[in-house]
Formats: structure tokens, C-alpha cells, sequence
């Protein structure tokens, strides 16, 4: 999930400075961004730092050391290292990449910077920082702290980001420890915010122990609900034989029920787990030997079946897509044989 | 129903220890989850031998996890409870620990720090009841917790919604089956 972004006038200017810093950078002054770097880096926590974070990781670090000599030399070689590195995270999305292609761009070619920041300074302003993120991610402490956050990066699948880009915001401390947990918080007052949607009369308690508080009570009178709804379903089973409840399902009602006699159930959580484990092609072979058992009585189900209910046969090419996502239509007739008649 | 299946494979499941959110809660408010939990309820009580509360409750929930597609801690709790059988016990916790494993490493070192955020006391000791309350998710952290939570209230508004709707259903046959005689 995305952090909110900052307002949006910080982005503009932070290409500004950025683009000042590199200037006089690039145009072998190491004086003035020296100096400039200085006046900056005093106010850490002002709002100039995150300009900073704009930057990829060795031009900041440049920026804030008080490197009066061979300032400009070492920038654009360091540089093009770390500018590669950011590239793999964001390849799905254009802009991000384009934005940080621009980035590393005028951070290694410093001849050229007029060009490239005036266009990423207006887009940039509508986009949400990314790539400064995962500049200032770049550094060694916090990458080993969110990769240790994140180790489901390594999924298998190569285009998902590895670690939780997370902005320093104005006037926070931004050590590595703080901002893990400031990311972790973040989580959690996300997930906070979906269960206040869910369960009525939380959105005017603030707080987290009262939203708890209410949303224990949900869940216990849910559990309750159910309890008491389960002992009038009780109550009035034995006397009703199921039959006229057309009113109340409308369709599928043949197939399903193939499915949850007692072997169905069995096949349900055997077709969820297996397919999670070896996909659809085992599902069709279990699938077979399923329906295959039961062609021992076609026809006396079958007959009992619609007997009990009209025109649920018809239905069975639609249902069947839905569930499985292949062709069922001949096993699910086969599938009602099942049935345990009642 | 296989959208959501293909929407959200296993591995992307196991992700939920990144900031997005694989499974939404708000599947449970679909027409179509509830004609599904509907018609699975109506056979799993065909399937109780009678008018037991408890053996009630229990098909119902288990048709509940069932709907649930074994996607969510809860509802994988719920089915191994109910799964006498071991291969069907076997089998439920392979397709769980497939996706545990990616959280494993994730979770030691945030239970470790546990009790940084969310400011301790009163807050951890309300995480550790709503723990208790939903079903398999006692040892959980706050954000697994929380989203485990969520999606728990969603299945439980629908198989609320659900079996009144039923029971009332129900009733009004029979009355009008009692009127008719």
C-alpha cells in the first residue's frame, strides 16, 4: 500500500535545489555546493533535507560531508553505481522508471542537467516519490533492516519491490530503527482503518484501545448471532424437507450440493490445497477419479433429483466456470449421482 | 469465483507481510460469495442428522470456512478443526504451510519487537483478546491480526445475513405449509 504523498509543493523545489546543487557541482565549484551543502545540512530536520533524500545516496552524502576538495570527481562515478541498483524495483511502472532513469541521469551527467530536471519537476509533482524513497533507501543500514522486513521479496516472482519505501517526513528522525517502526505502525493504522469501515459506530471513536474495544464487541455479538440463528435453523429443520426453497437460492443448487456430500467436502479442500501446490492439471485428475467412482448409478439419482427440484439440470454449463474454471458441464450431471438422498 | 482464485495465487498470498493487501475483505459483501455460502449451508444442514444447535453451528462454519477457499488463517483454523480425517487434516496444512514458510522469517523478528508500536497495555491486551476471538490466530502479530480480523467480521456479517435470511425463509414455509393443511 502506498503512503499518502507528501504535499506537492516539495517536489518542484526539491528539483530546484537539486538541480543548484548540481550545477555549481558539475561545473567544478566545490566551494559553493560545499558551502551551500553546509548551510543545508545544518538545518537537518528542516525542510531542506528532504531535498536531500531526492538525491541519490553518494550526491547526498557528498552534499552533507564538508568535502571541500574533490567534491565533483567522485559524485558522478559513485554515482552511476548506486542508479542501476534502484532500477529493478519499479520496472512495471514507466513513470518511476523514466523518473529515475532521469534521476541517475543528471546525477552522472552533470554537462547535461538543464534538460532532463525541468521535465521530471512538473510531472514529479504529481507523482508520488518513489524514486527519492528509494534513493534514501539505498543506504546499507536500512536496506539490511527492510530486507529483513521484507523477505517475502523473494517470492519467485522478480518484478515484486523487495523492501517498503518509506518517507522521512519533515521534522522525524529518520535512523533506521524509527522508520521501521514508523512503516510498521503505518501497517497496522492501515489495517486499523479497514476494520473501522467494517464495523459500524467506529469511525467517531479515536484511539486504538476503544476501536478494539469495539470491535471485539462486533465481532461478539456476530458470535452470538450466529449461535442463536443456529438454534432456530435447528429448531425448524427436522419438520422441513427442503424442497420449496426456490425463493431462496436461485441457481447452482445441484452442482454444490454434488460437492458437499461427505466425499465432496473432502474434494473442496483437496481442489483448494492442490491447486495452490501443483496447479489446475492435477485438479482435473482428481477431479476424474472423483466423478469416475461415481458412475455406479446414473440414472435412480439423477431421476430423484428432479424429481425434488425443477430445472436446476439446465444450469449446470454456467455454474460450472464459475467454480472450477474448465469445462464441467458432463461431470457435473455425473456429480449429482452423489446426493444422499434425506 | 476463479477471478479471485487467479487474482491471488499462493505465492502473492504470502505477501501480505508487504504493505499491499492481497485479499480484500470486501469479497464477502459479493451477491455471489453469498448465493455460494447459501447453497453450501443449505446442503451441510441437510447433511446434520437433526436438530442439534451445536451440530448446526458447526456445519455452518465449517461451509463458512469452506467459502473462504482456505485463503485466510481463520478459516484453514476452522477446517482443521473440523477435519477429522488425517488425510484431509494433511492435506489443509500443506496448502497452509506453503504459505507460512514466506512468513517465517518476517514474523520471528517482528514478534521479537512485538510490543514496540501501538502503545503496550491496554492495546496489547485487547490484540490478545480479539486474538482469542478469532479462531487460529492467538500467536499473531498486530498487522496479521488485524487484517485476519477484518476478514473474519466480513464472513461473519455475510453468514449472519445469510442464515437469517434461511431460517426466515424457513419459518415462513413452514407456515404457510401449517396454514395449507
Amino acid at each position: 500500500m502506498r503512503h499518502p504523498s507528501p504535499p506537492q509543493q516539495e517536489l518542484p523545489t526539491t528539483g530546484g535545489e537539486i538541480q543548484a546543487a548540481l550545477i555549481p557541482a558539475g561545473a567544478a565549484g566545490p566551494a559553493a555546493p560545499a558551502s551551500s551543502a553546509a548551510g543545508r545540512g545544518g538545518g537537518g530536520s528542516g525542510g531542506s533535507f528532504t531535498a536531500l533524500l531526492g538525491l541519490p545516496t553518494s550526491q547526498a552524502m557528498e552534499l552533507l560531508l564538508p568535502r571541500a576538495t574533490g567534491a565533483p570527481p567522485p559524485p558522478p562515478a559513485p554515482a552511476s553505481a548506486p542508479a542501476p541498483a534502484p532500477a529493478p524495483t519499479f520496472p512495471s511502472d514507466p513513470h518511476l522508471v523514466d523518473r529515475a532513469a532521469r534521476f541517475s541521469a543528471f546525477a552522472s551527467a552533470s554537462p547535461s542537467p538543464p534538460s532532463p530536471p525541468p521535465p521530471p519537476a512538473p510531472p514529479a509533482g504529481k507523482r508520488k516519490p518513489d524514486p527519492a524513497d528509494r534513493a534514501s533507501k539505498g543506504k546499507s543500514a536500512k536496506k539490511g533492516k527492510t530486507a529483513e522486513e521484507k523477505p517475502a521479496g523473494g517470492d519467485g516472482e522478480d518484478e515484486k519491490p523487495a523492501y517498503v519505501h518509506v518517507r522521512a517526513r519533515r521534522g522525524q528522525a529518520t535512523d533506521s530503527h524509527s522508520l521501521a517502526e514508523r512503516a510498521r505502525r503505518e501497517k497496522i493504522n492501515a489495517r486499523m482503518e479497514l476494520l473501522k469501515e467494517l464495523v459500524p459506530g467506529c469511525s467517531k471513536v479515536s484511539g486504538t484501545a476503544l476501536v478494539l474495544d469495539e470491535i471485539i464487541n462486533h465481532v461478539q455479538s456476530l458470535q452470538r448471532q450466529v449461535e442463536y440463528l443456529s438454534m432456530r435453523l435447528a429448531a425448524v429443520n427436522p419438520r422441513v424437507d427442503f424442497g420449496g426453497l426456490d425463493s431462496f437460492l436461485t441457481t447452482e443448487c445441484g452442482r454444490i450440493a454434488g460437492l458437499n456430500c461427505k466425499n465432496g467436502i473432502d474434494l473442496e479442500q483437496v481442489t483448494w490445497s492442490e491447486m495452490g501446490v501443483h496447479g489446475a492439471r492435477h485438479l482435473m485428475q482428481l477431479q476424474q477419479q472423483f466423478w469416475h467412482g461415481d458412475l455406479a448409478h446414473p440414472h435412480q439419482a439423477a431421476s430423484q433429483w428432479e424429481k425434488r427440484v425443477d430445472g436446476h439440470l439446465p444450469v449446470f454449463s454456467s455454474s460450472s466456470p464459475s467454480l472450477f474454471g474448465y469445462d464441467l458441464t458432463s461431470s457435473g450431471k455425473i456429480a449429482c449421482n452423489s446426493i444422499t438422498p434425506s | 469465483m476463479i477471478n479471485s482464485f487467479s487474482s491471488s495465487p499462493p505465492s502473492s498470498s504470502s505477501s501480505s507481510g508487504s504493505n499491499n493487501k492481497p485479499q480484500q475483505a470486501s469479497k464477502w459483501r459479493s451477491g455471489t460469495q453469498h448465493k455460494i455460502y447459501g447453497r453450501r449451508l443449505l446442503d451441510a444442514l441437510r447433511a446434520t442428522g437433526g436438530g442439534q444447535p451445536r451440530a448446526v453451528k458447526a456445519a455452518a462454519d465449517s461451509a463458512l470456512a469452506l467459502t473462504a477457499r482456505g485463503q485466510t488463517r481463520w478459516s484453514r483454523a476452522i477446517l482443521l478443526a473440523g477435519a477429522a480425517c488425517s488425510r484431509r487434516r494433511v492435506l489443509v496444512k500443506a496448502g497452509g504451510k506453503i504459505r507460512r514458510r514466506h512468513r517465517r522469517p518476517q514474523q520471528q523478528q517482528a514478534m521479537a519487537s512485538k510490543s514496540k508500536a501501538a502503545g503496550d497495555g491496554k492495546v496489547q491486551e485487547r490484540l490478545r483478546v480479539l486474538g482469542r476471538l478469532v479462531p487460529g490466530c492467538r500467536k499473531l502479530t498486530a498487522p496479521d491480526l488485524l487484517e485476519e480480523a477484518a476478514d473474519y467480521v466480513a464472513a461473519l456479517q455475510m453468514q449472519v445475513n445469510t442464515m437469517r435470511a434461511l431460517a426466515d425463509a424457513l419459518a415462513a414455509a413452514q407456515l404457510s405449509d401449517a396454514n395449507a393443511d
